[in-house]
C-alpha cells in the first residue's frame, strides 16, 4: 500500500485525532477492520435455511427426488431401447431433447441479468434476489447441460467432445459445447466470489449450532476460504473490483451461448431452421425465461423461509417489469421471423409458416402467443393484476408457454418434407413426432431438479448474499429504508460502495470484531 | 459361312465316314480357293475379312492417341473402301459387374479409305494401360472382325477439373475465425480462473495483519 | 434409343457443370486481442498484485494461446484419415495427388418406372430396415399432375453441408469424392441430417437389423451391420467399387436407368453395360443437378425427360 492511497483515505477520517494515530488508525480502517456494521436481522433470516430443516423440507425433497429417479430411470430404459423410444423417427429427427436443451439452458440467464445486469447498472435493490437468481443459475446450467445425453444418440462417446483430435472446430455444437462450459465456469466464479464473505458468517454461526458430521465437513471446507474474510475495505474493494470484471464477462458469455445453440438449428438449409434472426431470438427467448424462473424461485423461497422483509413484492413488480419487456421484445422478434419468412413466399418457408400458425401446430403456437406474448401483457397493464401473485402466475405460465414454444422452433421445420413437386406439394408427407413417457419423464425430472437442487444448496450457503445486503445496508438510508419506503425512487440511485461510511477511532475500535 | 457349314456337316456325321468326309472338305475348299470366289457365290459371303490395329502418339499433341485400323480381306483384294469401324475402349475401372469382362465404350467411329485405313483420334482420360479395340460390322450389324491393342498413355487429359474450394465457414477464413475463437475462450478460462485465485491470494494476504 | 445411346461421338470437352474454378479465398486473419481488452474500471487496487499486472499477464498468455490454438487447430484441420481411402476433405487440386477416380451417378428420369428394385436390392445387400433407405425412390407430380419418380440416393455433394457440422469429425469426404460416415464415431447428435437438403440421411433409432460375417469390417465404405444410435446413408457401395463392381441398386435397375460414373475417366456404366462416354451424355442431355441452388454441388446428375421440376429453384433461406 503506498503512501499516497493512504492519504487519499485520510481525507474521509475524523480529524479530531493526531496525525500519527490517525494515519494508523486509517490502516487499521482500511487493511484490517469490518467497516460495515452487522446486521444481526439479516444474518438470521439467511441462515435459516442452513440450520433449519422444516418437515416440509423433507417433504419437498422426498418429493422431488422420487421425479428425478423417475427420470433417471426414464433415461435408463431409454439406454436399453434406444433413442427410437423417444418418439423419434427420420422425419422428427429432432424434438423434445432439443427444446428441453435450449429451454433449461436458457433460464439460466435469470442469474445473468439479476446479478450481472443489475449489478452494473448499480441497481441497489437487487442485493436480496442475488443469491437465489445465481443459485438458479449455477443449479439449471449443469440440467441443461444434461439434456445433452439423452440427446445423443450414443452418449457414451460423449468423450469425444474433449477429445481434441476429434474437434471439428467448423461445428456449431463443438462451440456449443465450448460455450457452455465456459459460461459453467463463469457462473461458478460469479456463485463462490461473493459467497467467501458469507462463509465466514456461515462459519460462526455454525460454531453456535449443533455439532454434526455435516457442520463439521463444512467448516473445514468453508474455514479454507471463509477465514481469510475479514471485511476491510482492502479485501472489500478486492471483491468489487473482481465482480465487476465477471458482470462485464459473464454478459458477452450468456448471449453466445444461446447464439450458438441457434447456430446448431441455423446452420442447415432448412425452411425456418435458417433464421439470421435466431440468435437475437434465442438470447432475448433465454434472458425471457430466466426472469421468470428467477421470480418463480424467489417467490417459493421466500414462501419457504419466510423472507417477506427482505424479498418483498416490489421486487416482484421490479421483476415483473423487466419480464414483460423481454416478452415483448420475444414476441416482436418471433412477428418479425413469421412475417419476413412469410415475405419470401418459397415453398418451403411458405408451408413451414402456415403449418406454424394455422396448420398442424396451431395449438402450441397460439398457446405461446396467448400464454407467453400476451398474458404477462395483461397482469403487468392492470393495477389489480400487478401483484406477487399475478406475476408469480404470470411467470409460471411464461415458462410453460415458452417451452411449449421451444417444441414449435424445434418440430415444424424438421417434420417438413425436403423433396417435394415443387407445383404440386400435396403429395409430400409431414413427418410427426409422437410423444412417449420416456422424454415426458426425463424433462419432468429435469424440472424437478432445479427446486431440489436449490433446496440442497441452501442447507450449505446462505439464501441471502449477507455481506452485500449489509453494505447497502450500511450506506446512507440503508437497506429497510430502500425496502419500506413506497415513493422512493430507486432508479436514480446511483450511490457506490466507494463511499464507504465515515468513522471515527473510537468507532473504528468498537467495531474492530476479529 | 463356309467354316460354319463345314461344321455343320461334321456335326451330322461321326466315326470313320467323318475322317472321309473332311478330306473330301478339304479337297474341295483348297479348289475353291483357286476358282474366283466372286463368281460362285458373290463377294460378300466368301471375303474373310481381317482388321489390325494400331495405337499410336499424335506427335504435335501429346494427350492424343491416333487409332489407325486397316481393313484387308483375304481371299480377294475386295472392298474394303468405305466400311465402317468402331472404336471401343474397354471400360477396365468397371470390369468386376460383369464377369470380369470389361463394358467396352464407344470412342469413335470412321470409314475406310481406298486403301481400307479409318483412323480416329482419342484422347485418352486416364493414365497408363488401355485396352482398344476395332471392330467392323456387316450391314445387319454381324461382326465381321475384331482387332485389339494396348496403348499405354503417358498423359491424359481430365474432363472433370477436380475438387472445388468450398464455400462454407471451414473454407474460407473458418479456420482463423476459429484460431481467434479459441484464443479468446483460452483467455476468458484463465481470466475466470484468474480472478477466483487472485481474489482468495489477497483475502489471504490480508487476512491476518490486524486481525486480534 | 438404348442403341443410340451407345454410338455418342466423341465431343468437343463440353463443359458438364463439374469444371468449377478452385477460387482460394482463404485469406490470413490477423489475431488481435483488442476485444477481449479487459476494462478500466478506475478500482485502485491496494494489494501486492496489481488488476492491471494481473490482466497484462493474463493478456499475453492468452495471446500466446490463441497462437497455439491457431497451430493446433491447423494440426487439427489436416485431417488424418487414418484407416479410410480418404485423405482430405478438401484436397487441393494438384495433379500429383490426385485420385484414380472420381465417382458419380447418373439417374436418367426418363426410364424410371417407380418399381424400387433399386432399394429393394440395396437394402437387401447392407442388411437395412424398411425406413433406412440409402436410395429412395419419390413419387412426384408435375404441373399437369402426371405422376413421375425420382431416385434419390446420397447426392455426394463435391462441397457437402454435412461435413462441417458434425462436432467429432464422423463425417469426412474422401479424395474419390465420397461422403462417408465414420459410425465408429459418430455421436449422433444428428446434425447432419439437420444440414443435408436431400434428406439422405436416416439414424438408426433402435437395434439395426444383424447381417452376417461380411466380406469387409464395419468401416465407412461398408458400414454392414449398422450401428445403432449413428447416422447411416448411401455410400456409392464403397467398398465394391476398387473390385470394379458397380453399386446394388445400380447393377439391379430393370430399366437401366441408372448409371453409375467416373468423371476422371469420364465414363459410366448400368446395368446392362451400356457404356457411355459421361461429359458427352450430361451435355446431349441436358443434365441437372439436384437443388443446385444450395451450393452442395451433387455428383448426382438427372436426365429429364417428363415436364419434371426438381426443386431447384428454391431459394436456401
Amino acid at each position: 500500500m503506498t503512501r499516497k492511497q493512504v492519504e487519499k483515505v485520510d481525507t474521509t477520517a475524523s480529524t479530531t485525532i493526531d496525525d500519527s494515530r490517525a494515519e494508523e488508525a486509517m490502516s487499521i480502517a482500511y487493511d484490517g477492520v469490518d467497516p460495515v456494521p452487522a446486521r444481526e436481522d439479516i444474518r438470521e433470516a439467511a441462515m435459516r435455511p442452513v440450520l433449519q430443516t422444516g418437515k416440509w423440507w423433507w417433504t419437498a425433497t422426498i418429493t422431488l427426488s422420487v421425479v428425478v429417479i423417475a427420470g433417471i430411470f426414464a433415461w435408463i430404459m431409454q439406454l436399453r431401447d434406444g433413442l427410437g423410444s423417444a418418439g423419434y423417427n427420420n422425419q422428427a429427427f429432432w424434438a423434445i431433447y432439443e427444446a428441453d436443451l435450449v429451454a433449461f439452458i436458457g433460464v439460466t440467464y435469470g442469474g445473468a441479468v439479476v446479478s450481472a445486469v443489475l449489478r452494473l447498472t448499480k441497481a441497489h435493490w437487487r442485493a436480496p434476489l442475488t443469491r437465489i437468481a445465481e443459485a438458479t443459475a449455477l443449479v439449471t446450467l449443469p440440467i441443461g447441460m444434461m439434456f445433452i445425453i439423452p440427446h445423443l444418440g450414443e452418449s457414451p462417446r460423449i468423450w469425444e467432445l474433449v477429445w481434441p483430435p476429434y474437434w471439428n472446430l467448423s461445428s456449431p455444437i463443438l462451440w456449443d459445447f465450448f460455450a457452455v462450459s465456459t459460461y459453467l465456469l463463469a457462473t461458478m466464479v460469479f456463485f463462490y466470489l461473493p459467497l467467501i464473505p458469507d462463509l465466514k458468517i456461515t462459519l460462526q454461526r455454525l460454531s453456535n449450532g449443533p455439532d454434526n458430521i455435516k457442520t463439521r465437513i463444512c467448516k473445514k471446507l468453508y474455514s479454507i476460504v471463509g477465514n481469510n474474510w475479514v471485511g476491510s475495505i482492502a479485501q472489500r474493494r478486492t471483491l468489487h473490483g473482481a465482480l465487476g470484471l465477471i458482470s462485464i464477462m459473464i454478459i458477452p458469455m450468456a448471449v453466445s451461448v444461446h447464439s450458438v445453440l441457434s447456430f446448431a438449428f441455423s446452420s442447415s438449409s432448412r425452411a425456418g431452421y435458417l433464421e439470421t434472426i435466431f440468435p437475437v431470438l434465442f438470447v432475448v427467448g433465454a434472458l425471457y425465461t430466466g426472469v421468470a424462473l428467477v421470480i418463480v424461485m424467489a417467490a417459493a423461497f421466500r414462501r419457504g423461509y419466510g423472507l417477506e422483509r427482505y424479498i418483498t413484492g416490489k421486487h416482484f413488480v421490479r421483476l415483473g417489469f423487466i419480464l414483460v419487456a423481454l416478452g415483448a421484445a420475444y414476441l416482436y422478434l418471433t412477428f418479425t421471423e413469421y412475417l419476413v419468412d412469410g415475405y419470401s413466399g418459397t415453398i418451403g418457408n411458405a408451408s413451414w409458416v402456415y403449418q406454424t400458425i394455422l396448420g398442424r401446430y396451431w395449438i402450441p403456437f397460439w398457446f405461446f402467443v396467448v400464454g407467453a406474448g400476451i398474458l404477462p401483457l395483461a397482469v403487468l397493464a392492470f393495477k389489480r393484476l400487478r401483484n406477487t401473485k399475478g406475476i408469480v402466475t404470470a411467470s409460471v405460465i411464461v415458462l410453460l408457454a415458452m417451452w411449449v414454444k421451444r417444441l414449435v422452433i424445434v418440430i415444424p421445420p424438421a417434420t417438413e418434407p425436403l423433396i417435394k413437386s415443387p407445383l404440386n406439394t400435396a403429395n409430400a408427407t409431414w413427418g410427426t413426432y409422437h410423444f412417449t413417457w420416456i422424454p415426458i419423464f426425463i424433462t419432468l425430472a429435469a424440472t424437478a431438479a432445479i427446486p431440489l437442487l436449490m433446496l440442497v444448496l441452501f442447507k450449505f450457503v446462505p439464501i441471502l448474499p449477507v455481506a452485500e445486503m449489509e453494505e447497502m445496508a450500511a450506506e446512507d438510508g440503508g437497506l429497510e429504508e430502500d425496502l419500506s419506503s413506497p415513493d422512493k425512487n430507486y432508479y436514480s440511485d446511483n450511490r457506490q460502495i466507494k463511499r464507504i461510511p465515515k468513522m471515527t477511532e473510537r468507532q473504528v475500535r468498537q467495531n474492530v470484531r476479529y | 459361312m463356309f467354316a460354319t457349314n463345314l461344321q455343320r456337316y461334321r456335326q451330322c456325321h461321326t466315326g470313320r465316314s467323318r475322317v472321309a468326309l473332311t478330306a473330301v472338305a478339304m479337297i474341295v475348299g483348297i479348289l475353291l480357293a483357286f476358282i474366283d470366289t466372286s463368281v460362285a457365290f458373290g463377294a460378300q459371303s466368301v471375303s474373310n475379312y481381317s482388321i489390325s490395329l494400331n495405337a499410336a502418339q499424335v506427335p504435335s499433341n501429346p494427350k492424343q492417341v491416333t487409332l489407325t485400323a486397316q481393313v484387308s480381306a483375304t481371299g480377294r483384294t475386295g472392298n474394303t473402301t468405305g466400311m465402317t469401324v468402331d472404336f471401343y475402349l474397354a471400360a477396365s475401372q468397371f470390369a468386376g459387374q460383369f464377369g470380369g469382362k470389361a463394358p467396352l465404350l464407344l470412342v469413335g467411329t470412321a470409314k475406310t479409305d481406298a486403301s481400307g485405313v479409318a483412323t480416329v483420334t482419342y484422347s485418352p482420360t486416364w493414365k497408363g494401360a488401355q485396352s482398344l479395340t476395332a471392330q467392323i460390322n456387316d450391314a445387319s450389324g454381324n461382326t465381321l472382325a475384331t482387332a485389339s491393342t494396348t496403348y499405354t498413355a503417358g498423359s491424359a487429359s481430365f474432363p472433370f477439373k477436380g475438387t472445388l474450394q468450398s464455400k462454407r465457414p471451414d473454407g474460407m477464413l473458418g479456420r482463423w475465425v476459429g484460431g481467434i475463437l479459441l484464443g479468446i475462450l483460452a483467455i476468458l478460462w484463465l481470466m475466470l480462473i484468474g480472478s477466483a485465485v487472485r481474489v482468495n491470494l489477497i483475502f489471504k494476504r490480508t487476512s491476518h495483519r490486524y486481525a486480534r | 434409343m438404348a442403341s443410340n445411346r451407345q454410338k455418342v461421338h466423341l465431343p468437343d470437352r463440353a463443359g458438364t457443370g463439374t469444371d468449377r474454378g478452385s477460387g482460394n479465398i482463404g485469406l490470413p486473419g490477423v489475431a488481435t486481442d483488442q476485444d477481449i481488452t479487459p476494462d478500466k474500471d478506475g478500482t485502485k487496487n491496494h494489494s501486492g498484485i496489481s488488476r492491471r499486472h494481473f490482466l497484462e499477464r493474463a493478456g499475453i498468455v492468452g495471446i500466446a494461446g490463441a497462437l497455439a490454438g491457431g497451430g493446433v487447430l491447423e494440426a487439427l484441420t489436416e485431417h488424418k484419415a487414418a484407416a479410410t481411402t480418404g485423405t482430405a476433405v478438401h484436397s487441393d487440386d494438384d495433379a500429383p495427388a490426385k485420385a484414380k477416380h472420381q465417382w458419380c451417378m447418373v439417374i436418367d428420369l426418363r426410364y424410371c418406372n417407380g418399381c424400387k428394385v433399386c432399394t429393394m436390392s440395396c437394402q437387401t445387400a447392407h442388411y437395412l430396415h424398411k425406413d433406412q433407405t440409402w436410395i429412395d425412390v419419390f413419387t412426384m407430380k408435375n404441373a399437369s399432375g402426371n405422376t413421375y419418380y425420382m431416385p434419390r440416393p446420397c447426392m455426394m455433394c463435391e462441397d457437402p453441408p454435412c461435413v462441417p457440422v458434425c462436432p467429432v469429425k464422423a463425417n469426412f469426404r474422401t479424395d474419390e469424392g465420397l461422403v462417408l460416415v465414420r459410425q465408429d464415431r459418430c455421436i449422433g447428435t444428428r446434425i447432419c441430417m439437420n444440414a443435408c437438403p436431400y434428406q439422405a440421411r436416416y439414424f438408426n433409432w433402435g437395434p439395426p437389423k444383424s447381417a452376417p460375417r461380411q466380406p469387409f469390417p464395419q468401416e465407412p465404405q461398408w458400414p454392414v451391420p449398422q450401428v445403432e444410435g449413428t447416422v447411416g446413408k448411401c455410400i456409392f457401395c464403397a467398398a465394391m467399387l476398387p473390385m470394379g463392381k458397380i453399386p446394388e441398386c445400380v447393377g439391379n435397375c430393370p430399366m437401366d436407368a441408372l448409371y453409375m460414373g467416373d468423371l476422371e475417366t469420364d465414363v459410366a456404366v448400368n446395368a446392362s453395360g451400356q457404356v457411355i462416354k459421361l461429359s458427352a451424355f450430361l451435355a446431349n442431355n441436358d443434365a441437372v443437378k439436384f437443388k443446385e441452388s444450395y451450393g452442395t454441388h451433387p455428383r448426382v446428375f438427372y436426365i429429364l425427360g417428363h415436364d419434371q421440376d426438381l426443386d431447384n429453384d428454391e431459394e436456401a433461406g
